[in-house]
């Protein structure tokens, strides 16, 4: 869409046919920027609202953002500032990959979006975070042949005789596609990162699509999906259960 | 010797390379961390890294400046293990993480040289 607005190509679609959604994407801001007539292609975007919902978009990794995010979701949460790692590490494996995985597959850079929507009669903020790339599997799929990852998904499947995409997902969080990689030993451990910090309670409520496999971890439910998704879509939760650190250490 | 990561070069750590954003791995490793290494080989003292304080770490900020420190400064696991020390009360699992990516990258290394053997 950012492409279709700086290149003044016109557009349409239709709202969520469900009522919260409609909802939300109304209050998030989103059509005010939709339907400004002047609109630059840019390397960042900060969408923010009258709401409580706030847009950011970005192509490099931005640890300070997630630093100020987590001052302001803390502050939501707790009463005050605090330091949430698990949270951190989460937005920086997630913009890395984003940023990574384009380029591997020789695309132009690619944004990134992360809403953060503040609950604060719950004491809740809901990270939503984006991208539009090609997804976790189409990517692995993709990979040139001197590429770590060129013929992995093919080796998770003969070494774990698993059956398709949504089982992958599982050992892709476990550091399996980390450790059946050949040659660089040092990638594939950005989203074990991010489900460890669910694992640790850290974060909550860790919910994924990529392609065509759905995730959420609340039910533990792992899913194929009918309509594809091309590109990665990770959502979760912090709220005052999780650990956090003191602001000041 | 000591180094405090949060005080020294910033409260939040940030990807893998200069060219994916600022306060990278490779910006930490070649600007603070391999110069106190290499000086704390030189005076045969231990180095000790303190982890606490920042906003939180990617993993490819932590690999790529300790196991870094074997793949792309040519040290070794040998010279480093016994001279490196990790402080880390905050989030203790650090610890074996960086040990980890230390003890995979020395495997990468010597991978590496019986490939070409």
């Amino acid at each position: 869409m950012i492409r279709f607005k700086a290149k003044k190509i016109k557009f349409n679609g239709d709202f969520p046919k469900n009522s919260e959604a409609r909802r939300i994407i109304t209050e998030s801001g989103f059509f005010d920027h939709l339907l400004k007539s002047e609109f630059s292609d840019r390397d960042s975007y900060e969408l923010t609202s009258k709401s409580s919902i706030f847009t950011h978009a970005m192509k490099n990794v931005d640890s300070e953002l997630g630093a100020k995010l987590i001052d302001a979701a803390s502050t939501t949460v707790w009463g005050h500032k605090r330091r949430c790692t698990g949270v951190q590490r989460s937005l920086i494996e997630l913009m890395q990959n984003t940023n990574n995985h384009a380029a591997e597959m020789g695309e132009e850079e690619k944004h990134w979006w992360l809403s953060v929507k503040h609950v604060a009669d719950k004491k809740l903020v809901a990270f939503s975070f984006v991208d539009y790339g090609v997804g976790v599997f189409y990517s692995l799929k993709n990979k040139p042949r001197d590429n770590k990852f060129y013929g992995v998904l093919e080796r998770m499947f003969e070494r774990f005789r698993y059956g398709d995409n949504s089982d992958v997902l599982k050992l892709i969080f476990q550091g399996e596609l980390h450790k059946t990689a050949s040659g660089q030993p040092f990638r594939g451990k950005g989203l074990p990162g991010v489900y460890e910090a669910l694992q640790k309670n850290k974060i909550s409520n860790l919910a994924m699509i990529t392609n065509n496999v759905f995730f959420n971890s609340a039910t533990g439910e792992y899913r194929i999906l009918q309509n594809e998704f091309q590109g990665t879509f990770v959502y979760w939760e912090l709220n005052p259960t999780n650990m956090s650190l003191p602001y000041e250490n | 010797m000591k180094i405090k990561i949060a005080s020294e070069f910033s409260t939040a750590p940030g990807p893998r390379y200069i060219s994916e954003g600022k306060f990278s791995g490779e910006q930490f490793r070649k600007e603070k961390l391999l110069p106190k290494v290499l000086e704390a080989i030189d005076k045969k003292s231990k180095l000790t890294v303190d982890l606490d304080g920042t906003s939180g770490y990617g993993t490819s900020f932590l690999e790529e400046s300790f196991g870094g420190l074997i793949r792309m400064d040519k040290l070794s696991l040998a010279i480093l293990k016994p001279m490196l020390e990790f402080i880390s009360k905050e989030e203790p699992d650090l610890i074996p993480e960086i040990e980890e990516d230390m003890a995979e990258a020395q495997q990468h290394e010597d991978a590496k040289k019986g490939d070409a053997k």
